[in-house]
């Protein structure tokens, strides 16, 4: 254990992360395809000489500056106050190979940001045509920066060939652009690009959904239809690069969906397709009610409606997250380190001199450590510590002692001997290992093995006995 | 001490010389100082005048005036905190990283004061535009803002000590909600910025005052309070320097004037903070076309001073890591300047198109009010 885990209670740091994340998402990705859709509006607007399209826009302009600066920029930091948290060594990791990505990033970010402030404050203030130039700049700039980071979340799922021939060698900035344009980063931008596209669409649902369908129902008519068209290029074309980019996801991540294909609501292989069944599902209905209730009745379309479909573009895009998450496990960087920050070129090593031999991490009492005072704990305590510092190093990245995907309901009707066979298994991580799909190999040496094994015990164990054990959390709930 | 305090470096090596980091990280960290102090001092100085301004009165009307800025100033503070966080991360990851998971909750904390201050700001700004008055809104922001500068500083210092971190992580079930004992260097570190904020916010508002229309007396309210703040806090943040390096350890002290950086930046510094404070104390008493010129002397000189006093910090903290072991130059350097070059050139490329674009906005701007003349 080289960094401190984070050890958030309950929903655990990984759902802290991911809560965050589903929610930049959705306004990141409204901020690219938003950002095609003023301009593109505006242009139609003045061709046509329609002065009360240029009113609505200019309203749908201010929220959108405010939601994309305000919330979109403020979440994407987060993402990364998060990441660090979370899981330490793989930030650094990204950040070690992609600093120069993320920089190239920023430039766009702050053209964008810049021209967002710009475009909102001159609506009439200067001249059409250059106002317009404002806004394709925007779309633009903005669309690039989705172009850059596409690039580093990719890499995570499929870090390619070439530059895992070179990980560890100290020449990894060499191949630069192999990582970048890595074997899954074309299906996805096209992927994000055409969620970027209807998200548009979704919100600007929500603010045209508030104009006044008796009063204006011709406008509200003709931009609400216009609005909807939005959502066409992404269902024609979603399924074909949704499919181009399982194809070049890795064998391991598609057999987890088969199996879960073929395990339809049994088992605990579903959470991929349960993922991608929710994302499909919610965007039919998507499409259904944005065909059926406000393309066919724009003037009775309510903002009760268009926020029904924001909630379903909400449900999808979690899922989908869910679902990319899940594709990527057992690692966090495919075929180079496990969730749990451990490189896969390290499990030998670990097996062989011990997880927590050089970890700084071990409590003050834990006497195994050369560095460390050796205190009067009992041997069972000191144990326990050492097993919780397995659990928190090696398992609560992706789960917690209670709450979610908890180990202690996991293994509830488990005794010692069962659940020291689970262990084994992880730790032996035979070929056929069922486990192999979605978890890490577990490292340690044969006692600090056992110290997980006597700490798992206390979780599944019923009601806590009076002298709680030892470890770094009782010693808090205290 | 040794290294065995600290996580293990990441084995995959720097893409860029050591040097290049710290020109990127102390320039844009000095970007996201001048942000942070326009914003604590501005917000600071808006809230009490809106509190004790009547209505109608020229210090009502130039908190108004102030505030209605303060969304966009708050976007560059985060803007720029954005390139030295990445590079710093990439200079002292295994502090740094390790220190944030030490108080991991106050640590995420950051981000939901932020989005309230921010909206806030947003909302007071509203409020102002609608005539009403805002300083609780005003007030509540920027306790919020306050604490996130108080967590920076606690982590700032937090990540060159490592020795600390264990039992503060222990103390705290491995969530991070305990906050560390305050250092003696902590609290004037903070006090630096958020008190010494003051002395920009005053220059900000006398700025204010002399380049954008405003009534008369609202004017001259930005300029002579704006300019009479300016250097009462310009001189108390001076003290709230010099108290930080008399509250470092001797070592530290020790090796402060050996090092060029803490040299050169203390002198910086020391220079631009004299000179900011003669000329804005100069332009708020002199009337006329002079005074802006002094004013607008000021906002240079306060932009060199906190340069100065970036590097200044920046020995400092390099000095504090050094005594427990870590010595940020040395790290294997594998460059690729490919990818180092693209970047640099868009960058100026974005600088220059920004400039482009701000100067055709003006001029179309001034067409289309002739026009409608
Ligand atoms: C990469 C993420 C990940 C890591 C790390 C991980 N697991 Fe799991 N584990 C899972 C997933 C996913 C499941 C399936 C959960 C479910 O069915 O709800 C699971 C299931 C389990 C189960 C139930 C298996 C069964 O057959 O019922 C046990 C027990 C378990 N994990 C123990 C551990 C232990 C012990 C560790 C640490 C050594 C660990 N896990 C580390 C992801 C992980
Ligand atoms: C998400 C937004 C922000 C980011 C990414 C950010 C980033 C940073 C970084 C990287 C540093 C230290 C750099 C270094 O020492 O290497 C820093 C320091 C600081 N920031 Fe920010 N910042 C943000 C918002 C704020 C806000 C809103 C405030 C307060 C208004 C603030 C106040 C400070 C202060 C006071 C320091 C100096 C701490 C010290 O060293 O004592 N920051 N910030």
């Amino acid at each position: 254990m080289n960094y401190p885990f984070w050890d958030v209670p309950i929903i655990g740091s990984g759902w802290v992360l991911g809560g965050i994340a589903i929610f930049h998402v959705m306004v990141s990705h409204f901020a690219v395809g938003g950002g095609l859709y003023l301009p593109l509006a505006e242009r139609k607007a003045r061709l046509e000489g329609r002065d009360d399209w240029l009113e609505v826009l200019k309203k749908h302009s201010k929220f959108f500056l405010v939601l994309t600066g305000v919330f979109g920029a403020v979440t994407g930091v987060a993402i990364w106050f998060s990441i660090g948290l979370a899981n330490p060594e793989a930030t650094s990791t990204l950040i070690h190979n992609f600093v120069f990505g993320w920089a190239i990033e920023y430039v766009f970010f702050l053209v964008e940001l810049t021209t967002a402030a710009i475009y909102y404050y001159t609506w009439d203030k200067i001249s059409p045509g250059l106002h317009l130039k404002i806004g394709y700049l925007y779309a633009a700039t903005s669309w690039l920066t989705l172009v850059i980071i596409n690039g580093i979340l990719t890499f995570m799922l499929t870090p390619g060939a070439t530059w895992l021939g070179v990980a560890g060698s100290g020449s990894e900035a060499s191949v630069f652009w192999y990582a970048f344009f890595n074997p899954t980063y074309f299906p996805s931008l096209i992927l994000r690009t055409l969620v970027a596209v209807s998200l548009a669409a979704v919100w600007a649902l929500v603010t045209t959904s508030r104009i006044d369908g008796f009063t204006q129902g011709k406008l509200k008519t003709s931009i609400v239809r216009w609005s909807v068209k939005w959502l066409i290029p992404s269902f024609l074309l979603m399924p074909v690069a949704f499919a181009w980019y399982l194809y070049m996801v890795p064998e391991s991540g598609r057999q987890l969906m088969n199996l879960g294909i073929s395990t339809i609501g049994a088992g605990t292989f579903t959470h991929v397709t349960r993922a991608i069944l929710v994302s499909v599902m919610a965007s039919a209905t998507i499409a259904a009610l944005a065909y059926f209730v406000a393309y066919r009745n724009p003037r009775t379309f309510k903002t009760g409606w268009a926020l029904s479909v924001l909630f379903l573009a909400f449900a999808a895009t979690a899922a989908t997250e869910q679902a990319r998450e899940m594709l990527r496990k057992p690692f966090v960087i495919g075929q180079f380190m496990y969730s749990n920050g451990i490189r896969k070129s390290e499990v030998e090593k670990f097996n062989r001199e011990g997880y927590l031999t050089h970890t700084m991490w071990l409590s003050p009492e834990t006497p195994d450590s050369p560095y460390r005072k050796v205190g009067g704990l009992p041997e069972a305590d000191r144990t326990l510590l050492k097993g919780e510092l397995m659990f928190r190093g090696q398992c609560a990245s992706c789960h917690t002692r209670d709450g979610y995907r908890a180990l202690g309901s996991l293994l509830r009707d488990r005794d010692e001997k069962s659940i020291r066979n689970i262990v084994q298994t992880l730790h032996e991580y035979k070929e056929d290992s069922p486990y192999r799909a979605f978890m890490p190999p577990l490292v340690g040496k044969e006692d600090e093995i056992e110290a997980l094994v006597q700490y798992l015990r206390t979780l599944n164990a019923a009601p806590p006995k009076p002298e709680a054990p030892a470890t770094q959390t009782a010693r808090v709930d205290r | 001490m040794s290294l065995l305090y600290l996580p293990n470096v990441d084995p995959i090596p720097l893409p860029a010389p050591v040097w290049l980091f710290k020109v990127l990280h102390i320039a844009t960290l000095m970007l996201h100082f001048v942000a942070v102090q326009l914003i604590l001092g501005g917000l600071t100085l808006a809230t009490v005048w809106n509190l004790f301004g009547k209505s109608g009165s020229p210090m009502a009307g130039a908190s108004d005036s102030v505030v209605k800025k303060l969304p966009t100033v708050m976007t560059y503070v985060i803007n720029f905190g954005v390139p030295p966080l990445l590079f710093s991360q990439v200079l002292y990851g295994q502090t740094l990283y390790t220190s944030s998971v030490v108080i991991g909750f106050y640590w995420i904390l950051v981000i939901f004061l932020l989005i309230a201050g921010y909206y806030l700001l947003y909302r007071a700004g509203d409020r102002a535009d609608a005539g009403r008055s805002w300083w609780w809104m005003g007030l509540v922001s920027l306790v919020l803002l306050a604490y996130v500068a108080r967590i920076y500083a606690t982590n700032m210092t937090l990540m060159l000590h490592p020795e600390r971190w264990l039992a503060l992580y222990v103390e705290s079930g491995g969530f991070g909600g305990v906050m560390p004992k305050v250092d003696p260097t902590t609290l004037p570190r903070f006090l630096f910025m958020t008190v010494g904020a003051l002395g920009f916010g005053g220059i900000a508002a006398a700025l204010l005052g002399q380049y954008f229309t405003h009534t008369d007396d609202v004017k001259r309210f930005l300029t002579r309070t704006g300019s009479l703040l300016g250097a009462v806090f310009l001189a108390v943040q001076m003290l709230c320097g010099y108290w930080v390096y008399a509250a470092q350890p001797a070592v530290v002290k020790e090796g402060f004037w050996n090092s060029p950086i803490g040299y050169y930046g203390a002198i910086l510094w020391a220079v631009f903070s004299v000179a900011a404070l003669a000329s804005i104390a100069a332009g708020g008493l002199i009337k006329g076309s002079l005074s802006r010129l002094l004013v607008s002397v000021a906002g240079l000189a306060a932009v060199l001073m906190t340069a100065g006093a970036v590097l200044a910090r920046d020995a400092i903290r390099d000095l504090s890591l050094l005594a427990v072991g870590f010595d940020v130059w040395n790290r294997t350097v594998v460059a690729n300047w490919s990818v180092v070059g693209i970047f640099l050139v868009l960058f100026v490329a974005a600088l220059v198109l920004i400039a482009v674009l701000l100067v055709a906005v003006n001029r179309s701007m001034k067409e289309v009010k002739n026009q409608n003349a």
